[in-house]
C-alpha cells in the first residue's frame, strides 16, 4: 500500500519515517515526497581509466565496491554556476536529505524520477529504486543524461521523489548492506 | 476542485495548453496540461491547505520547475 501525503506526515511527524532537513509544503504531491539535489557529485576519474584499460570488473564475492569508487571516480562539489552534465555522461550524486527508516515503521521506498527532469532525458538511477526497511543515509543517485542537451545541476533542484510503501509484516532483519548510513 | 486564475498558452500537442500561474512567492509556475484540466483564463486544481493569505494547490501535472504543489494568494482562487 502506498502512502499519500497525510500519511507520510504523520509517519514524518511519529518518527516512523526520518527526513532531515524536513521538507516544506510544496515537496509533496499526492503520494510522494521529492529530495532536493546536494552539492557533492562523485565523477568518474577518465586518467584512471585510460591508465588501467583493459582492466574488467568482476563483480561477485570478492568485489569491493568502495575500493572499485576510490580507484576510478573523484569526489567533488558544484560550484554556484552549477554543474553541466554532457549527453551521454554519468555522474553519482546524492540527495540533500538524509532520510531513515527503522525497522519497526514497516516502511520501505522507492526512489523515482520526476517528469519535469526525465522530459529533458535526466534519469536518476540505474535500474536499482529500492530503499530497504533499516536504510538510513542519504540517497545516492545514478545521474545519465539521455537527451541531446546539456543539463545544469544546480544543489537544492527537486531531483528525485520517495513513494513510501508499507510492508505486510515487519522484516526479521533490516537493511544491513554496504550502503547503510552510507556517505556523500 | 477549485479554479485557479492562469495565464493559458497553445501547448506542445493540439490537445495540450501551456499554463502559467502566478504563485504566491512571485515567480510564474509553468506547466503544461491537457485541455480538460484547463478553462480561458485558469486551470482546474485541488486545494491542499491554506493559511491566512495563501492557498497551497495541488496541480494535475508537475510544473517545468518539478513541484506539484505551489502556494498562490488567494485571490487567485476563481470560485472562493
Amino acid at each position: 500500500m502506498i502512502l499519500t501525503d497525510r500519511e507520510i506526515q504523520i509517519f514524518l511527524a511519529h518518527r516512523q519515517i526520518n527526513i532531515r532537513p524536513k521538507p516544506n509544503a510544496v515537496r509533496y504531491s499526492s503520494t510522494s515526497v521529492d529530495l532536493t539535489l546536494a552539492k557533492q557529485l562523485r565523477l568518474w576519474s577518465f586518467d584512471q581509466i585510460e591508465k588501467t584499460r583493459g582492466e574488467i570488473i568482476t563483480p561477485g564475492p570478492k568485489f569491493k565496491y568502495p575500493k572499485f569508487r576510490d580507484k576510478y571516480t573523484k569526489k567533488i562539489n558544484i560550484s554556484a554556476k552549477g554543474y553541466v552534465l554532457e549527453p551521454d555522461a554519468f555522474v553519482l550524486a546524492w540527495t540533500h536529505e538524509t532520510i531513515s527508516l527503522p525497522n519497526h515503521s514497516r516502511i520501505a521506498a522507492r526512489v523515482e524520477g520526476k517528469s519535469s527532469l526525465a522530459r529533458l532525458g535526466l534519469a536518476i538511477h540505474v535500474t536499482a529504486p529500492t530503499i530497504h526497511a533499516g536504510f538510513e543515509g542519504p540517497i545516492q543517485l545514478e545521474l545519465c543524461n539521455y537527451g541531446p542537451v546539456s543539463i545544469r545541476l544546480t544543489p537544492g533542484i527537486p531531483i528525485c521523489q520517495l513513494i513510501f510503501e508499507m510492508t505486510f509484516g515487519t522484516p526479521a532483519k533490516g537493511y544491513s548492506g554496504v550502503f547503510l548510513r552510507q556517505k556523500r | 476542485m477549485c479554479k485557479v486564475k492562469a495565464k493559458i498558452m497553445l501547448g506542445p500537442m493540439k490537445s495540450e495548453c501551456v499554463a502559467y500561474i502566478t504563485t504566491a512567492g512571485g515567480p510564474r509556475a509553468e506547466v503544461v496540461l491537457n485541455s480538460i484540466h484547463t478553462g480561458h483564463n485558469h486551470i482546474f486544481a485541488a486545494e491542499v491547505a491554506r493559511d491566512k493569505n495563501n492557498v497551497l494547490i495541488e496541480l494535475p501535472q508537475e510544473t517545468s520547475s518539478g513541484n506539484w504543489r505551489v502556494w498562490v494568494t488567494k485571490n487567485q482562487i476563481l470560485n472562493k
